[in-house]
């Protein structure tokens, strides 16, 4: 009976010492002190951030200017405000810093840039009781040219639902599409979107994505393409209304039906963000999340900080005054 | 090439199993157990932090227990969150762990001690979505190995009953590890996603540095009649990786009540 106890014992001791000798695989918690947080956050960006070429910055000297500010005793807030200077000068939209009180943000690409754009006025002078509301895509028939408006590629529609527009459509001269302060969301909604209005495969883009901690590591070149898929196809001449608010998903959808032929840009240039962004934790618990591809016109142009429109119109007060949307009815007379 | 060298040696390995020669009067035993399990990691492609978890498990596995040789298939599923013990981020996990093991007693002379020895496979999967990253939030790591696994077994009379305690050790001699890309992003077209090619660009193949892996499986198991059993098993799996860009290290304790049905008369 003494010597069972004992095996008994034996391997229950052997068990309880199993969860002791594990942490011997397990690397020392980092330092979570003002220095190490900033310094993790240099590095999560040194080795992951895709525009540092593109944008000209020299981030070892973004480095020597703000880690002076930091020190042992530096409070979180002030911490945060250092953080999030450093951060502003990639002037990028997809990098942030979040925390449980705040959220570092970049939103020069479209401050100091015209609006473009009045939902008050082209609720009231366009839309009126004659809009469909199909899912988040808000379409109606302005003479014979349809209007269709998508505020956000963050609110996805089925196939269904867009193949209901595309038919009611199908008899018109030609389609309005207004992503004007689409913010962006879901990029496969911009390839779903994109797919009802291509007549044939075609080459929309090109993305590389970083694949190693060194500055210019990235994959080899993808190729995009943007391809007829579903029951139907609009080929007729489309305009699509852009300003800089048109950020992220919606630079990619643009990029997509700017390969289409019987596609055109009007408005201004869009907001860009064409890094996809990806994330990463500090020491502290605070995320981070920065640009980590980069995105090629055909031609090998770098739309980053957005695609420029085939015809730039800008909304005049003048015709706001007398509710018009001066783009929306630039595109209207262009299609007539 | 090496992936389908590795493939070849873990075929060899079943058909090797497959081949040992019968064993008149072996028990085939099925068992099902539920249980609970401690998940701990740090997994740099995700965060610098130490995360952990309660996890919920359910098991179901085979055994073949002849005079000479007891082979052991066992699977373990893994459900829950888990969180940074530092104030941090949160996650959902899915994990399973395969285990099966080919035992050839090492003496049949004695009766009380059985020691054990043999080849083995092993794989364990994981996926954790992190709640608060964006695009490269979903991280795994999925592993297969081939090793040596060790056991001992003892039977006991204690509080007036039979039982009979046991420690099973196994480690991985040669692994096909994945774990996520640099960025958490794959260089493929939209189409290319649905298929695992561009993440298997990703997958290694090596001896002991691609998994740095043990294996512990502690019993205490009761007879009840008809030769069923009613067990009490400890897993302790521990293992640390550097396959692709961001090391992970990985431990699991779990403790899961088994009840296993005896198959032949």
């Amino acid at each position: 009976m003494k010597n069972k106890m004992i095996l008994f014992g034996a391997l229950l001791a052997l068990a309880g010492a199993f969860s002791s000798c594990e942490k011997l695989l397990f690397d020392a918690d980092p330092a979570d002190d003002p220095v190490a947080n900033f310094d993790a956050l240099w590095k999560e960006l040194d080795e992951g951030y895709s525009f540092f070429e593109y944008k000209n910055i020299n981030w070892d000297s973004v480095y020597s200017v703000y880690r002076p500010r930091v020190n042992a005793n530096t409070k979180t807030l002030e911490l945060f405000n250092v953080m999030s200077d450093m951060l502003y000068t990639l002037q990028d939209g997809h990098v942030n810093l979040e925390t449980g009180f705040n959220r570092s943000r970049n939103w020069e690409w479209f401050l100091g840039h015209p609006d473009n754009f009045d939902g008050n006025l082209l609720e009231r002078s366009y839309l009126k009781d004659e809009q469909w509301y199909t899912g988040p895509l808000i379409h109606t028939i302005i003479d014979t040219i349809g209007y269709l408006r998508y505020g956000s590629f963050a609110q996805r529609f089925s196939e269904s639902q867009l193949d209901l527009v595309i038919a009611r459509f199908s008899n018109l001269k030609g389609i309005i599409i207004d992503v004007r302060s689409n913010g962006g969301g879901a990029s496969s909604m911009a390839d779903l979107l994109a797919s009802r209005f291509a007549d044939r495969e075609r080459t929309a883009y090109t993305f590389v994505v970083k694949d190693g901690p060194g500055r210019n590591d990235f994959s080899e070149p993808v190729e995009v393409t943007i391809k007829p898929e579903g029951g139907r196809q609009f080929t007729k001449p489309i305009i699509i209304l852009t300003n800089r608010r048109s950020y992220s998903a919606t630079t990619f959808f643009v990029a997509r039906m700017a390969a289409l032929p019987h596609v055109r840009i009007m408005g201004d240039w869009t907001g860009g963000g064409a890094g996809t962004p990806v994330g990463g934790e500090l020491p502290n618990g605070w995320t981070v999340r920065y640009s980590s591809t980069q995105t090629f016109l055909p031609d090998g142009f770098n739309i980053e900080g957005g695609i420029p429109p085939d015809i730039r119109v800008d909304m005049s007060e003048a015709d706001r005054q007398q509710g018009k949307d001066t783009i929306l009815e630039r595109a209207l007379a262009e299609l007539r | 090439m090496r992936n389908l060298l590795f493939v070849c040696l873990l075929l060899l390995g079943f058909v090797s199993a497959a081949q040992e020669p019968g064993v008149p009067k072996r028990a085939v035993r099925l068992h099902l157990g539920v249980g609970a399990g401690l998940e701990t990691y740090r997994d740099k492609a995700m965060s610098p932090l130490l995360y952990e978890g309660i996890q919920g498990a359910a098991g179901m596995g085979i055994e073949i227990d002849g005079a000479r040789v007891l082979h052991r298939v066992e699977g373990l599923f893994f459900f829950g969150n888990t969180s940074a013990q530092r104030i941090g981020g949160t996650t959902d996990n899915l994990a399973f762990l395969l285990n099966g093991s080919h035992l050839k007693r090492l003496s049949l002379t004695d009766a009380r001690w059985q020691w054990r020895a043999g080849p083995a496979f092993s794989s364990w999967g994981s996926l954790r979505y992190h709640n608060s990253l964006v695009n490269s939030n979903y991280f795994y790591d999925l592993f297969i190995s081939l090793g040596a696994t060790g056991s001992v077994d003892r039977e006991l009379r204690f509080l007036r009953r039979n039982w009979w305690a046991g420690w099973q050790l196994s480690v991985p001699v040669v692994s096909w590890g994945l774990r996520p890309t640099y960025s958490g992003l794959v260089a493929a077209t939209p189409d290319d996603e649905v298929t695992p090619a561009p993440y298997l660009e990703e997958a290694r193949v090596g001896v002991f540095g691609v998994l740095t892996r043990v294996h512990s499986r502690l019993h205490l198991t009761y007879t009840l009649p008809h030769a069923n059993q009613l067990s009490l098993v400890y897993h302790w799996d521990v293992f640390r990786s550097d396959v692709g860009h961001h090391p992970i290290s990985h431990a699991m304790n779990a403790l899961q009540l088994n009840l296993s049905v005896k198959l032949t008369r």
